[in-house]
């Protein structure tokens, strides 16, 4: 996903617990690669877990696989504000996040519009 | 010194390492089978089974059980009463299958973690390996992405049909090791087409995942994409009940 200068033609890249493994400059060329491959209204899928904007509401499992990233990779969890964030400024728009209390996970999607 | 603070969640706090070390051990060497196919133990019997002494079977089993993972039955058997433990729903999540969200290879990941590995890879001065990268010797390993399988397919499993992705025609799964993600996005979307976009080397473990979820055509077209690989996959529903699921693969 590094090597090749744009991604294979989709309308929906999708990062499942790849970002918590990079650092945030190496997200942000990620998801400018995936916009310049998108098309018009074509989005951008974030599955990971949340750190909670109020940090005490960050559910363990989230908490604990933030020190794994210490321990294991390069990056660390996210809170919602700083991924969309990130997003807005490589021109993504309408950012939403999609949860379940089922799952300590959560997928944040945004879009490429007209105009972009 | 404040009398109303209880000292209970920091001694639990202080004393979870242990119980994580005993979930690691029974993953580790499969007790949850034994104990799922032997319809619960007893300290004796696991005792007798894992070779350990009756005071550490039956310690191990009680942390199983105030973490929720055991629940304990009483029996009155002619030489008095013993205490059956068996599998609570949140334990037999230990007995999944690999494709429905298995933890046992993801909790096998830190089997070496200690505090002191936390502490050296929080220094400035250590260099920041890739643990990932590092299982397979520049790609990660079949352990590592089974591992991720099992830990993010439930996530993929409830996420995905929520998702409303039913006007996106292809969805690119990047770095998407087994594929769990757009393997579900596909399942629930019929007319989504998807690929999985991963390291060369990680293409093979990925195609016994896709191979999985085919029924009658286990076709996968596997192509080079300039330096890294692709799988398309294309998954059609041919009954939409979830009690008997047929599935077609269809290559691109």
């Amino acid at each position: 996903m590094f090597e090749d200068d744009l991604f294979p033609s989709g309308d929906c890249y999708a990062f499942g617990n790849v970002l918590h493994d990079w650092p945030d400059e190496v997200n942000k060329r990620l998801l400018e690669k995936a916009f310049q491959s998108l098309p018009t209204n074509g989005c951008v899928i974030i599955l990971e877990m949340l750190i909670n904007e109020d940090i005490g509401l960050t559910t363990k499992a989230a908490a604990g696989l933030n020190l794994v990233m210490v321990t294991n990779e390069q990056g660390r969890q996210y809170k919602e504000n700083e991924l969309y964030q990130m997003l807005s400024e490589t021109g993504y728009v309408d950012p939403q996040t999609i949860s379940s209390p089922l799952t300590p996970y959560s997928i944040v999607r945004a879009f490429k519009r007209r105009g972009a | 010194m404040p009398q109303d603070i209880s000292s209970t969640p920091l001694m639990d706090m202080i004393f979870a390492s242990y119980h994580h070390s005993t979930l690691l051990v029974f993953t580790r060497l499969d007790l949850f089978s034994f104990i799922n196919d032997n319809n619960g133990v007893t300290v004796e019997t696991l005792a007798n089974h894992a070779k350990w002494t009756y005071r550490a079977a039956s310690a191990m089993l009680i942390s199983l059980t105030t973490s929720g993972i055991l629940q304990e039955s009483s029996q009155t058997c002619n030489d008095g009463t013993s205490s059956t433990f068996n599998l609570t729903p949140l334990g037999k999540r230990f007995l999944l299958p690999e494709n429905a969200g298995n933890m046992n290879n993801f909790l096998d990941l830190f089997w070496e973690h200690s505090p002191k590995t936390l502490i050296e890879k929080a220094s400035i001065d250590t260099v920041k390996e890739n643990f990932m990268l590092n299982t397979g010797g520049g790609a990660p390993s079949e352990f590592f992405i089974n591992a991720m399988q099992g830990q993010t397919s439930f996530a993929a499993q409830v996420l995905a049909p929520i998702l409303n992705l039913e006007s996106t025609k292809r969805v690119v799964d990047v770095g998407g090791g087994s594929g769990t993600l757009v393997i579900e996005i596909c399942k629930n979307n019929p007319s989504t087409n998807g690929i999985i976009y991963e390291l060369p080397g990680v293409v093979p473990i990925a195609e016994k995942y896709v191979k999985k979820v085919s029924c009658a055509l286990p076709h996968i077209f596997t192509r080079k994409y300039n330096f890294n690989s692709c799988i398309d996959i294309s998954i059609s529903y041919c009954d939409n009940s979830f009690d008997r699921l047929t599935w077609l693969i269809k290559y691109k």
